[in-house]
């Protein structure tokens, strides 16, 4: 009962305070004691929404709070994303560069020329076999922008260890084990990339050296 | 970065707007036409709009078509893309926040930060919610955020006033003064220098800031202000005082 009533109550309030926040906006809004005079019960508030308007609306800001917005960046971004996987809202981890590309309708070869790379990088990135430390960031972003995805998600993937191709398995044969290449410098990459004309290697190098 | 993995035009619920069921509350004419128009649109131009971070060019997405969108995609069982959107709302809010949090100068940097890790929760909590009561955040997206934000700061400034400690000079009863020669006589303020003021406000404490801003903002006397706030009419003029030589003090380092 009580709990109803102190629901109705914040109700109230809270519906009052939209009605003056959108009367503040008026050409000639209504004095605060005529707010007052209209809702005695509410008095208080008034005072305390009237106290904290100027923080929230001044647009005269020449102080910096770069670093304040920073630290609350971090909290916004760890509770929406608890509150993502909370409520089924999570974005779920990219698992492989070709899948995600055939979920947009692409092929490799198209993920390849979008990003301007020959499609052997992209096969060696799908495998994470480039080390991670050496991959320009103009490549991970035109990554997550031709396969729609975030620029942590494409991170997070590249930074993993190495894996098998697909189909390593069923292709084996021999008597030793499969086992992952030794990861390779983006540069010696595309340095060594076959169906990639010299300009666009240049172009990749001069990136990496700039 | 916002992801949009299906065209926002793709199957929906319906093909009109999905109205609001308070009859007292209406969509902005504007937003009402950027939700049509983003409603036709392709994912990729979708996608476009949303990247766009200046609020004054035209394909700016307003946070309550925002708003819209990510109940239309929860709803509709698209919630990744619903996620998407209320990252990117996060994101919008932090400099509104961040300032305004500046202004309740008793809260710690902790104390901010819990505040702000309140503000969002429940943020994105209304923001999912098909609840009438949290269907305002459509129609006015700031005056929500703005109400909620109130709400925990006030909650965190009773924690912090239970802990803080007066500094020196501070401390307000008791202490006389020649009110009159510090402190503007009220409507003395001009326009302009209450703008300058309205920035500096955020470094009194919130008695202080009370008090300044029924003053020369909403023109009481003294005694009205006493009377309202339910103290003496000496902490008044001494609450007056206090905020005055602070703005004093800032107003000569601003002009360093």
């Amino acid at each position: 009962m009580t709990t109803t009533r102190d629901e109705n109550l914040s109700l109230e309030r809270e519906t009052l305070y939209m009605e003056w926040r959108q009367d503040r906006e008026e050409a000639a809004p209504r004095s605060l004691k005529y707010w007052i005079s209209e809702y005695p019960s509410f008095a208080e508030d008034f005072l305390t929404w009237a106290s904290e308007l100027p923080l929230m609306t001044t647009t005269l800001y020449r102080i910096d709070t770069t670093a304040e917005e920073d630290r609350l960046g971090k909290v916004g971004r760890s509770v929406v994303a608890e509150m993502r996987a909370r409520y089924g809202m999570a974005r779920p981890a990219l698992t492989s560069l070709t899948e995600a590309a055939r979920e947009r309708n692409l092929r490799l070869r198209d993920v390849a020329e979008r990003v301007g790379i020959g499609v052997p990088i992209v096969s060696k990135l799908e495998q994470r076999l480039l080390k991670f430390a050496t991959l320009p960031e103009t490549l991970i972003q035109r990554l997550a922008e031709t396969l729609d995805l975030g620029l942590d998600a494409v991170r997070d993937y590249l930074r993993q260890p190495p894996t098998l191709a697909a189909g390593a398995a069923y292709q084996y044969t021999g008597k030793a084990a499969p086992s992952v290449t030794d990861q390779q410098d983006f540069a010696e990459a595309i340095r060594s990339c076959p169906g990639m004309s010299d300009a666009d290697k240049q172009v990749w190098l001069a990136n990496l050296n700039a | 970065m916002i992801q949009m993995q299906t065209n926002p035009s793709e199957p929906s619920a319906s093909d009109s707007i999905r109205p609001l069921t308070s009859g007292k509350r209406y969509r902005e004419p504007s937003v009402v036409k950027q939700i049509e128009a983003l409603r036709r649109c392709s994912r990729v131009e979708f996608r476009r709009r949303l990247e766009i971070r200046e609020h004054t060019h035209a394909g700016f997405v307003s946070e309550e078509a925002l708003v819209y969108f990510v109940r239309e995609f929860h709803l509709s069982g698209r919630s990744v893309e619903a996620g998407d959107l209320i990252e990117l709302l996060e994101e919008r809010c932090r400099k509104r926040v961040a300032r305004t949090l500046t202004g309740w100068s008793q809260l710690s940097q902790t104390q901010r930060e819990d505040c702000y890790n309140d503000l969002i929760s429940q943020m994105f909590v209304a923001l999912i919610s098909t609840e009438t009561k949290d269907e305002f955040w459509e129609v006015r997206f700031w005056h929500c955020l703005d109400w909620k934000l109130s709400n925990v700061a006030q909650k965190y400034h009773s924690i912090a006033q239970n802990e803080f400690v007066p500094e020196n000079g501070v401390n307000e009863e008791g202490r006389s003064f020649d009110f009159m020669s510090n402190v503007a006589a009220p409507g003395g303020l001009s326009p302009e220098q209450r703008a300058l003021v309205q920035e500096a406000l955020r470094i009194l404490t919130v008695d202080q800031r009370t008090v300044f801003i029924l003053f020369h903002y909403e023109q009481w006397t003294q005694e009205e202000i006493a009377q309202h706030v339910k103290v003496t009419d000496r902490t008044v003029r001494n609450r007056l005082e206090s905020a005055e030589k602070r703005l004093a003090s800032w107003r000569a380092d601003e002009l360093q």
